[in-house]
């Protein structure tokens, strides 16, 4: 049973505690709660987070869940998006979560974990990718792919240079090139798509599992990829959906992909239950 | 003699052997309904018909098929809407054949009798308010034309509903607008069966900035109906979809005929009733009425 | 509880009508202003229109209205206050309701009792009783006959055997009803469900094979199905189809007023409609037909899945009200390899 609280949509609420400034259209958003402890969670669940006047959206928890502050990452594309771009410091937004499944830690423990996040996509990982590197004995190899469209829209860019510097972590940036083949003045990265640089480095699929997150599209080639050129199966692809959600709870029907309901039975998918879903993107 | 339905079915036949459509946009009879059906080569044409009971305008499937060669059944009511249509750069006439008919004049759903049997020998008491009105029965401008021209009918005068909603008081007139707001369940059917609302995107639907609120409340609902009934001024060529297609029965074309009915009485317009005629509202004439302008 | 039958004569019903308004808030078919069907609220017995013909509207805004307040909220000096709807203040007796709507509360609770207890849908739920009217006639969209789900979980059905009511009571809340007014009732000596049974193959309800449950194992092999695109390249994406259905469920949740006061609401959505998965990234259902696959494998194939009978009635509303008559059982039929004739003849041209 899920955790019922007497009234299921009266949310918490909780303070923007800070700011930052990740890309032109991204913000990372620390949380504080006045009237009792944050809540708790796993890596890879989500919340539906709102502003009252605007209205709700949904996020995934985007810090590592045993840190003692919360904090979501909001690409700003619409209406509520758009709102939370536009918050200060003190200023009170609403929580209902956590909700959906999670990361299958325990599941993951003793293998070789391979990161691929694009964009915004890297919310969702980044919770997950911390814990493993607090609890680095549990895993034999960390390697992470970071992509992004343009070098402003990396998301967590403090974070990535600090990546960078640790021996016990292979980093991979990665920028879209502009013109085929042609680098990008400055840029200390690689300037490719993912599934190039998957097909180049071919990492192999023993004891392997790739953990992928980003735009829908992404996730289609990388899947592709590892699957075709790379003799990966896919249960060993593990990714996160974005479906459109306002509930979150499985009631108010719209994140369903055929009998699946992304908010409660996801949002993390292992690749094998996402072959069995009918062709519905 | 062949029936119009044989007729129907021998022209569409012929359109699609001699590769010169892609669609058929027509009507067909299945379980115990007329209704519109988009028909491509391999279909089975023997359920074609054109009864009283064709109701769609045809010409609000068109924006979905743009880029085929379509061939459509053209009543009056489609008539007018593709001269709008045409007026208002919205169609490829070029790549339409449309085909002509007689129209016997359509039975009000909402007095259709048990029993059709009777149907086509209902008299002008069961019929749309819009075919007492129309101005002519035949296509004038059909590719193709089957059946048996109609006569020419004497078109009534006026929308008798309008004339009772006008007659009422202003506080009566208040009372009865509220009561049909309130019975709005904002389905949008009556925008998206209309054939004139053809936006990509309605303003009903924008929500950066959103201009109408989603609760469902006779104040949000007759926010809906001004704002759509304005966007229709001097376009609606009152073929009634919208009143017919509302499930809970509101007359919404009042709205647009007050529209319809100023635009007739001061530009001496009617909208789609000829080819030529240039978009009421976009196009100025030295001697249009200037005298509403504060 | 096991099924318990009396009977109800007809010259008493007008007083149970008038002796239910003291405890109930009682609903029941009467006109609106424009003469058409409705549930509302009849101002006397007379006003109760007793016909089989449903409301376009079905019953299911008793539980779940179209638009209602999920969370108040309230800005008092610098604090602000979130306070959950206001429950209903009386017991609703829906008094004369048609058998599928009467089932499809039962249907929609599975969902909103799925796991997390939708306190607001719930709690109206709990405070409604369902007193339907079996019908004597079958009418030209309707399919129940089609669907094995039957008078399940329904609080009373009323029969009527010419001069007198059979009233069969399955639950607490239909017992309540018949232990309020107990000497209007007698208690039913004969075998009730055989008249039941005759009652209706007479109104044409009782069930004919195949059923459309037998629909679901084809209808799994038909998303890729190449005539979805002509077939519902009619539809138009309007609500009614999902708005007059007496299972439909879907909703959306908007915020109306300011930043220190208003109302967050759940208000009717539907799958048909063009934004309803629209997403920054990507819309997966990117054209009508697609959308309104959305519906029909929802209704009988993804929601029995999860919950067991079909997400449908058979009530035959969405043919009845949509603009373009496009007939669900008909595609359910036709994509669920029952029937081998696509309705209206449109087939793929590829
Ligand atoms: C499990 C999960 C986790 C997520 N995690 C994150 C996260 O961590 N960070 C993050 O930034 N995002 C995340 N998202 C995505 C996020 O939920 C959406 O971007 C957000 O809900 C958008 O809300 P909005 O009101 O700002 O946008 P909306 O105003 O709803 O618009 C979003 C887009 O949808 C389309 N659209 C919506 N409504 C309409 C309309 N009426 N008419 C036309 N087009 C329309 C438009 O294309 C628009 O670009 C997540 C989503 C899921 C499902
Ligand atoms: S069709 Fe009727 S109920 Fe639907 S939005 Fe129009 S007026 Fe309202
Ligand atoms: S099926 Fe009919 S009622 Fe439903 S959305 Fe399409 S046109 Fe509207
Ligand atoms: S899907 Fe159609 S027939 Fe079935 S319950 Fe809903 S409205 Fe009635
Ligand atoms: S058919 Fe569509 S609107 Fe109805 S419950 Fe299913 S998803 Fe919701
Ligand atoms: S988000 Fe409402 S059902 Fe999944």
């Amino acid at each position: 049973m899920g955790n019922n609280s007497e009234r299921l949509y009266v949310p918490r609420l909780a303070r923007v505690a800070a700011v930052v400034d990740e890309t032109p259209t991204i913000k990372t958003f620390r949380l504080a709660f006045d009237d009792g402890p944050r809540p708790d969670f796993k890596c890879g669940q989500f919340g539906e987070f709102g502003i009252f006047g605007v209205g709700e959206a949904t996020f995934c928890f985007a810090s590592p869940p045993d840190r003692e502050y919360l904090e979501i990452t909001v690409k700003n594309v619409g209406k509520v998006t758009r709102a939370f771009h536009n918050l200060n410091e003190g200023d009170v937004i609403t929580l209902r979560g956590p909700y959906g499944n999670w990361f299958p830690y325990d599941d993951l423990k003793g293998k070789k974990l391979l990161f691929i996040g694009g964009g915004i996509g890297q919310a969702p990982l980044r919770g997950l990718l911390w814990t493993c590197l607090e609890n680095r004995g549990d895993f034999e190899q960390l390697d992470l792919i970071y992509a992004a469209r343009e070098e402003c829209e990396l998301v967590y860019e403090r974070e990535l240079v600090e990546f960078e510097g640790r021996d016990d972590l292979a980093v991979t940036l990665a920028l879209d090139p502009v013109c085929p083949g042609e680098p990008i003045p400055g840029w200390r990265g690689r300037t490719s798509f993912v599934p190039p640089i998957l097909e180049e480095e071919r990492p192999s699929p023993e004891d392997r599992v790739v953990i992928t997150c980003g735009p829908p599209i992404m996730i289609k080639l990388v899947a592709k990829s590892l699957l075709e050129k790379l003799d990966y199966a896919p249960g060993q692809i593990w990714t996160t959906l974005e479906m459109k959600m306002k509930c979150g709870l499985g009631k108010c029907g719209r994140c369903n992909i055929g009998s699946v309901y992304v908010c409660k039975d996801g949002p993390v998918f292992n690749y094998e239950q996402i072959l069995s879903f009918p062709k519905e993107f | 003699m062949a029936t119009i339905k044989e007729e129907l079915r021998a022209a569409v036949k012929k359109l699609f052997d001699e590769d010169r459509i892609d669609y058929f946009v027509g009507y067909v009879e299945d379980y115990g309904h007329t209704f519109p059906a988009i028909l491509a080569k391999g279909s089975d044409l023997s359920r074609l018909t054109f009864d009283r009971k064709s109701y769609n305008n045809l010409a609000d499937f068109l924006p979905e098929l743009r880029g085929s060669r379509v061939g459509l059944v053209c009543k009056q009511c489609e008539v007018r809407t593709l001269n709008v249509l045409a007026a208002e750069g919205q169609i490829e006439r070029d790549k339409l054949v449309v085909v002509g008919v007689p129209c016997p004049a359509m039975v009000d759903p909402r007095k259709l009798p048990a029993d059709e049997a009777g149907l086509d020998d209902l008299d002008e008491s069961y019929w749309q308010e819009k075919c007492r009105r129309c101005l002519e029965r035949n296509t004038p401008f059909a590719d193709v034309f089957v059946g048996e021209r109609a006569s020419t009918p004497t078109p009534a005068e006026g929308w008798p509903l309008l004339q009772e909603v006008e007659a009422m008081s202003a506080e009566e007139r208040l009372a009865w607008w509220r009561e049909q707001m309130s019975l709005c369940i904002r389905c949008y059917a009556c925008r998206l069966a209309c054939p004139l609302c053809y936006c990509h995107q309605c303003f009903v639907e924008d929500n950066k900035p959103q201009w109408l609120d989603k609760s469902v409340r006779p104040e949000n609902n007759l926010h809906y109906h001004i704002i759509r009934a304005i966007h229709l001024a001097g376009r609606c060529i009152e073929c009634q979809e919208c009143s017919r297609v509302c499930p809970v029965g509101i007359p919404v074309d009042v709205l647009n005929n007050v529209l319809a009915r100023d635009f007739a009485e001061r530009f001496g317009y009617l909208a789609g009733e000829t080819a030529e005629a240039k978009p009421a509202l976009t196009h100025y004439e030295r001697d249009d009425k200037e005298d509403f302008i504060l | 509880m096991a099924a318990e039958y009396y009977r109800l004569s007809k010259d008493k019903v007008a007083e149970l009508f008038e002796r239910a308004r003291a405890d109930y808030d009682v609903v029941a078919k009467t006109r609106d202003a424009n003469g058409n069907l409705v549930y509302g609220r009849p101002v006397s017995f007379d006003d109760v229109a007793f016909v089989d013909e449903q409301p376009p509207m079905s019953a299911k805004a008793f539980a779940l209205p179209q638009t209602e307040a999920l969370v108040r909220y309230e800005r008092e000096n610098d604090k602000i206050r979130a306070e959950g709807p206001e429950a209903p203040t009386r017991d609703i007796l829906i008094f004369g309701v048609n058998m599928c709507d009467a089932t499809a509360f039962d249907i929609i609770d599975r969902v909103f009792r799925w796991d997390y207890l939708d306190d607001p849908y719930l709690g109206r739920r709990a405070q409604t009783t369902q007193f339907a009217l079996a019908c004597a006639s079958i009418q030209q969209d309707c399919f129940c006959d089609r669907i094995s789900y039957d008078e399940d979980g329904v609080d009373a059905v009323a029969y009527d055997l010419e001069g007198s009511y059979l009233i069969k009571v399955q639950t607490e809340k239909g017992r309540t009803l018949v232990e309020r007014y107990k000497d209007l009732f007698a208690t039913e000596d004969g075998d009730a469900e055989s008249s039941i049974k005759a009652f209706k193959e007479k109104a044409g309800t009782a069930k004919k094979e195949p059923m459309l449950e037998s629909a679901k194992p084809a209808l799994e092999k038909a998303f890729e199905h190449a005539d979805w695109e002509i077939l519902a390249s009619t539809c138009i994406g309007c609500g009614v189809c999902t708005y007059v259905c007496p299972t439909c469920h879907c909703f959306d949740i908007q915020d109306e007023g300011g930043s220190s006061r208003g109302r967050r609401l759940r208000v009717w959505d539907h799958c048909t409609g063009r934004t309803f998965t629209a997403m920054a990234a990507e819309q997966p259902r990117d054209r009508q037909y697609k959308r309104y696959r959305q519906r029909l494998l929802h209704k009988f194939w993804y929601y029995p899945e999860r919950f067991g009978p079909l997400l449908c009635t058979g009530c035959g509303r969405c043919i009845t009200h949509c603009p373009v008559k496009i007939n669900i059982r008909e595609l359910v039929e036709y994509f669920g390899g029952l029937k081998d004739t696509p309705p209206g003849g449109a087939r793929h041209g590829k």
